[in-house]
């Protein structure tokens, strides 16, 4: 029924090479298991940031959970799908749920971690656990 | 900082604005045709359905934070504008269109044009 003009999609905000570039040193690793969504991730201090774009998921359909060094995304899209008898014209948006896992480059302070959601974007804030900080080690005279 | 370039962005994208395509869903239904648009971080006062001609337009912004060590200029924050366009066909009722826009999702109903009916005087003799 309708012509679409720019049927070619982009990726708004990066390949997955960017990503890893933020992460020489850490070397980050990504396992999608299913519709992933797209991912960024920098470090900020001495802590990590987050960021994941899910359009449609709600605050409720989010599971985020830390052990150590890996932090594990799973959610779901609760959309009003087309009933019987309805056709398809364009299917391009990944749906059902997800679930990514990623290695960080330290462990995380499970209890420090914040998340925010707003208009399909998760933030996430993922302190570095204090037994992994850099500690200055006292030089003792003789 | 060349990033736009490398993701494919549009060539006109500043450092400080990308453009992307938002990835749609659309289905027809008894009710008319329904469309999905992946819009994530657009606020939904910044969102923008509008029809000219044949053509419909849908456009959202969103304006993200950026990591620090990306940062250039002063700039803490990248734009990015999402827009599509779809081209209307006859039977689509233009005056009757809804949007709305929830968790980065903006979504269209376009209903069809209710057939004119048109009752003729058959005159006797």
């Amino acid at each position: 029924m309708y012509g679409i003009r720019h049927p070619r999609q982009r990726q708004p905000f990066g390949p997955l090479e960017r990503l890893q570039a933020e992460f020489e040193r850490g070397g980050l690793h990504s396992l999608p298991t299913s519709a992933a969504p797209t991912l960024e991730v920098w470090s900020e201090g001495d802590d990590l940031r987050l960021r994941a774009l899910i359009p449609g998921v709600a605050p409720d359909d989010i599971e985020i959970s830390v052990q150590g060094d890996v932090l594990t995304l799973g959610g779901g899209v609760r959309d009003a799908e087309p009933r019987a008898g309805d056709r398809w014209l364009r299917r391009e948006r990944a749906n059902g749920s997800f679930t990514r896992t990623l290695q960080l480059p330290f462990a995380i302070d499970a209890d420090g971690v914040k998340a925010r959601l707003a208009n399909g974007v998760l933030e996430l804030e993922l302190p570095r656990s204090a037994a992994e900080k850099p500690r200055r080690i006292p030089v003792q005279h003789s | 900082m060349n990033c736009e370039t490398k993701n494919g962005c549009e060539a006109n994208a500043t450092a400080h604005m990308q453009r992307a395509t938002p990835a749609c869903d659309v289905w027809q239904a008894d009710d008319g045709v329904h469309v999905i648009a992946e819009m994530p971080g657009a606020d939904p006062k910044s969102v923008e359905v509008t029809v000219e001609g044949d053509v419909l337009s849908l456009v959202g912004r969103a304006e993200l934070p950026r990591p620090a060590a990306r940062q250039d200029g002063g700039t803490t924050s990248v734009t990015v504008e999402y827009r599509r366009t779809f081209q209307l066909t006859d039977t689509a009722d233009a005056d009757a269109i809804e949007a709305s826009c929830k968790d980065g999702l903006l979504r269209v109903r376009v209903p069809r044009k209710q057939p004119m009916q048109r009752k003729i005087a058959v005159s006797v003799g």
